[in-house]
């Protein structure tokens, strides 16, 4: 038998229409709509908590505000009402934060975090990151029993994720993914040569 | 926001977009959508979500309101994010090549 040749390429292409909606810079302007949106919403979460400097709702002076939060969410009421997270390991987890007074900690990354998160979303700097840390917090808050505008943020964070590539491309990663050596460099991959494997004899 | 105050967004943002589309420099095919999307989120979502928030906490006053319509916040963010928007497309119809 002749020599077979055997592409050596293990990258499995994109459909056209995941290319255009997640790797298109056309559609940047729709990635820089829900940019605004979801980043507005953390930021306003986030600077609220920062401001609040009540003695019992603060999350930045001493985390009595995260503290109040966790002991709610732990409870467990009697029947037939249920608590309010569904799952025991999570809860064991809000308990084990309880009982090592994490809140102090705990305060201040989800304040300074939700504002962080907020501003690189809204200023487009290291978009699929903070999209991560966005639906990372989002998944914690449904785990904690909170619904609110979670769900929907959540799936937004998951699509700014899969568009990291062109969701920042109207805002700071248009300069700060080039210089990182990400997708805007312009150099050209060449393609890799096809690899030639004899093929065993017998056949 | 009342019904007709959207209206009235909806309609002055894509005139402004196209009137992007027929005078604006370096055009791109989309600038009537780029330019009108944009601004009509911008307006909307400054409108109702500016006011009370925590972010503009030192703001006690947000101006005149037509039809639930908060014209400074409405303008001035969907001014702002159209401009955005069409500054930082005019590379994205230049002669392409495929970076993959």
């Amino acid at each position: 038998m002749k020599n077979a040749i055997v592409p050596t390429d293990t990258i499995v292409a994109d459909p056209p229409l995941a290319k255009l909606l997640f790797s298109d810079r056309r559609l940047a302007p729709i990635w820089f709509i829900v940019r605004i949106y979801v980043g507005f919403s953390w930021l306003d979460a986030g600077w609220h908590k920062i401001i609040d400097v009540g003695a019992k709702t603060n999350y930045v002076i001493d985390g009595q505000g995260i503290y109040a939060f966790w002991q709610r969410i732990a409870a467990i009421p009697a029947a037939p009402a249920k608590p309010a997270i569904g799952y025991d390991w999570y809860r064991g987890y809000i308990q084990f934060m309880i009982d090592n007074h994490w809140e102090g900690l705990f305060g201040k990354i989800i304040a300074f975090g939700e504002t962080a998160v907020g501003l690189g979303l809204i200023l487009g700097a290291f978009v699929g990151i903070a999209a991560v840390a966005g639906a990372f917090m989002n998944l914690n808050f449904m785990l904690a029993g909170s619904v609110s505008s979670n769900p929907i943020l959540l799936l937004l964070g998951f699509l700014l994720v899969l568009a990291w590539k062109t969701a920042g491309f109207i805002g700071l990663d248009r300069i700060l993914l080039p210089v990182l050596g990400t997708p805007w460099r312009a150099t050209l991959a060449a393609p890799a040569p096809a690899r030639q494997i004899s093929a065993p004899a017998t056949l | 926001m009342g019904l007709t105050a959207f209206a009235a967004i909806v309609v002055v943002s894509l005139a402004a977009g196209v009137a992007v589309q027929i005078f604006g420099a370096k055009k791109s095919p989309y600038d009537f959508l780029i330019v009108g999307l944009t601004a009509i989120f911008g307006a909307t979502f400054a409108s109702n979500n500016f006011p009370g928030s925590s972010v503009f906490g030192v703001f006690k006053d947000f101006g005149p309101a037509v039809d639930g319509f908060y014209l400074i916040p409405g303008v001035a963010l969907g001014l702002g994010m159209a401009v955005v928007a069409y500054v930082g497309t005019r590379e994205t119809y230049s002669a392409s090549r495929d970076l993959a």
